[in-house]
């Protein structure tokens, strides 16, 4: 028997827990996540109103209930419990921590308060615990910079109707604190040429139809005959040219440097022609990707093969491998593929076995931790307490997702076992 | 007679829920076994047309379809392999959130099995990822409106 120690219950996390029970059915499989809640960015990434996204997690709900997959919820490797414990207790690591923090531009000016990264807003807006009590009001005349998905997402976050937002899980209090009086200009700045645009096709039409939102385009060649660029003039051609907000979508600008001045920002950017281009604005959001926070596991090259270590088996899996590229399918075929190592490596004998696993962790560690069940306690009090129009409303509150999932354990008496 | 259930897959939800019906068809009759293939792994040259096959296929993307779908509807297009006689099922899964584009994946095989001489029988099953049932459940509802095709195939020699 093999004891694998997946670290973060994100989707790479969970998809790689699925491949490998599939490969090593007779694997001890525990899944850590520092928070009290499993999923990731399935929970906290993907956007409150893709709730057909997030159903994801029902794959990984049958991995701990059904099939003896252990989640070790509020235990922090690294911090509650360490690297070195987990290496003495498990056969073989897997970390699937993802990439944490927002991208910088490395531009003058992007300390400033009112320079915001897009992964701060999207787990405020998604209710993360870390975010829970923080304020920002971004103002009326904003100032996006990105191309991608997350920009897209952001885009229809803040401009679309709040009673648009039926059976999402928004957090409405902090997404009315974002909006404030609402958002008048976006300008929605990207470095590459429109037919470069990251944006999914499927990402931009979600915005067609937004009531009161006008689009305007620059930086198009009217003859690009790029899907994108066939999605953007549709954009722009259907909104209304009357609209109060305008949204100014911007190809082809690399920032420079942001200047401040009390509460307002002045963006710089440059084009290959050398001519310049400067936007004011309330607050400048940063949406340019995610890299390795400086508290991250283990350091080194920031993406390559799946193996970290040879002895200790220590392999990595998902963002944290690859770089901030794909979504949640992508995962699915890195994990597989991560997975099927892990798999050769144990059949070929390269994985010293016999470590205990979950029962050789240190009993502070073991108690401390939330489980599956624990989960579940959760879960129904968020679907239970949804505010009206909601699907479920998020406890951000670290202690009162910990008392809930605690509640479940007394009044369940025994815990669910789960080791194989 | 054999049944075959034939999913295409992007995020593995369909193929949590061809594994589903294959269990639920062994618990109508534990002498039937379900083959579960994934379209990336099954021949177009080599499709049993005398097997029942339920069809399980999701959507990606702008109305696409799924990744492991895309080379087995490629060789159908490529191949055009005579189908007639065949006779399959179908269960699209989708997000109704994407008005536009709704279970179109499943629909592009669906379309394309039609075209090559096969036939469609029972439902055209629905999953909506963005209601509240889980999409399993959606199926084996589905499947009890099969129950005696599927039975009545098996019980062919």
């Amino acid at each position: 028997m093999v004891t694998v120690a997946i670290i973060g219950s994100g989707p790479a996390g969970c998809y790689t827990a699925q491949f490998l029970r599939k490969r090593l059915p007779d694997a001890a499989i525990t899944v850590f996540d520092r928070l009290p809640v499993p999923f990731g960015l399935v929970r906290y990434g993907v956007a409150p109103d893709h709730q057909g996204t997030k159903a994801v997690t029902r794959q990984f709900d049958r991995l701990f209930e059904r099939e003896g997959v252990r989640f070790a919820g509020n235990v922090a490797v690294g911090t509650d419990v360490s690297t070195d414990q987990i290496e003495a207790n498990f056969d073989v690591i897997v970390v699937a921590t993802g990439l944490d923090d927002d991208r910088l531009l490395d531009i003058p000016g992007e300390d400033h308060p009112r320079v915001i990264g897009a992964g701060r807003i999207v787990r405020m807006i998604n209710g993360h615990p870390d975010s829970a009590g923080e304020e920002i009001r971004l103002g009326a005349n904003l100032v996006l910079i990105g191309n991608g998905n997350v920009a897209g997402d952001l885009m229809r976050l803040l401009l679309k109707p709040l009673d648009a937002f039926v059976d999402s899980d928004v957090d409405d209090a902090v997404l009315r604190q974002l909006r404030g009086a609402g958002v008048r200009r976006l300008e929605v700045i990207g470095r590459s040429p429109m037919a470069a645009a990251k944006f999914d096709p499927v990402v931009l039409r979600e915005l067609r139809g937004l009531p009161g939102v006008r689009f305007d385009v620059d930086g198009e060649s009217a003859d690009n005959p790029s899907r994108i660029a066939e999605v953007i003039r549709e954009l722009r051609d259907s909104s209304d040219p009357e609209a109060e907000t305008t949204v100014v979508l911007r190809f082809g600008w690399t920032p420079q440097r942001i200047l401040t001045d009390g509460g307002s920002c002045l963006a710089e950017f440059v084009a290959s022609d050398g001519s310049r281009l400067r936007v004011g604005a309330d607050a400048v959001i940063t949406a340019i990707g995610f890299q390795h926070s400086s508290k991250r596991l283990y350091p080194g090259d920031d993406t390559g093969p799946e193996v970290i270590s040879a002895l200790p088996s220590i392999y990595r899996t998902g963002w944290y491998r690859r770089g901030p590229h794909g979504t949640i399918p992508e995962n699915r075929v890195d994990a597989r593929e991560v997975a099927d190592a892990i798999a050769a490596d144990v059949k070929a004998g390269k994985v010293r076995t016999g470590r205990p696993g979950w029962p050789g962790l240190p009993e502070h560690v073991r108690e401390r931790a939330v489980d599956f069940s624990g989960w579940r306690a959760i879960d129904a009090h968020e679907l239970a307490h949804a505010n009206a129009g909601r699907f479920r409303s998020k406890v951000t509150d670290r202690e009162q997702l910990l008392r809930l999932a605690s509640r479940n354990v007394v009044a369940g008496g025994d815990r669910m076992e789960v080791d194989r | 007679m054999r049944v075959v259930i034939l999913f295409g897959t992007e995020s593995g939800t369909a193929e949590f829920v061809a594994n589903d019906l294959s269990d639920a068809i062994a618990g109508f009759d534990d002498t039937i076994e379900a083959d579960v293939v994934d379209m990336t792994d099954q021949p177009v040259d080599d499709i049993d047309v005398a097997a029942l096959h339920l069809v399980v296929c999701s959507t990606y993307g702008d109305g696409e379809l799924p990744a492991s779908a895309r080379p087995f509807h490629a060789g159908l297009e490529r191949e055009c392999p005579n189908l007639t006689g065949l006779r399959y099922a179908m269960f699209g899964m989708g997000d109704s959130s994407y008005v536009d584009t709704y279970s179109h994946g499943s629909e592009i095989i669906d379309a394309t099995l039609t075209g090559l001489g096969a036939t469609r029988v029972g439902e055209y099953g629905r999953h909506d990822a963005s209601g509240r049932d889980a999409a399993s459940d959606v199926a084996l509802t589905w499947l009890e409106g099969l129950r005696a095709t599927v039975l009545l195939t098996a019980s062919e020699r």
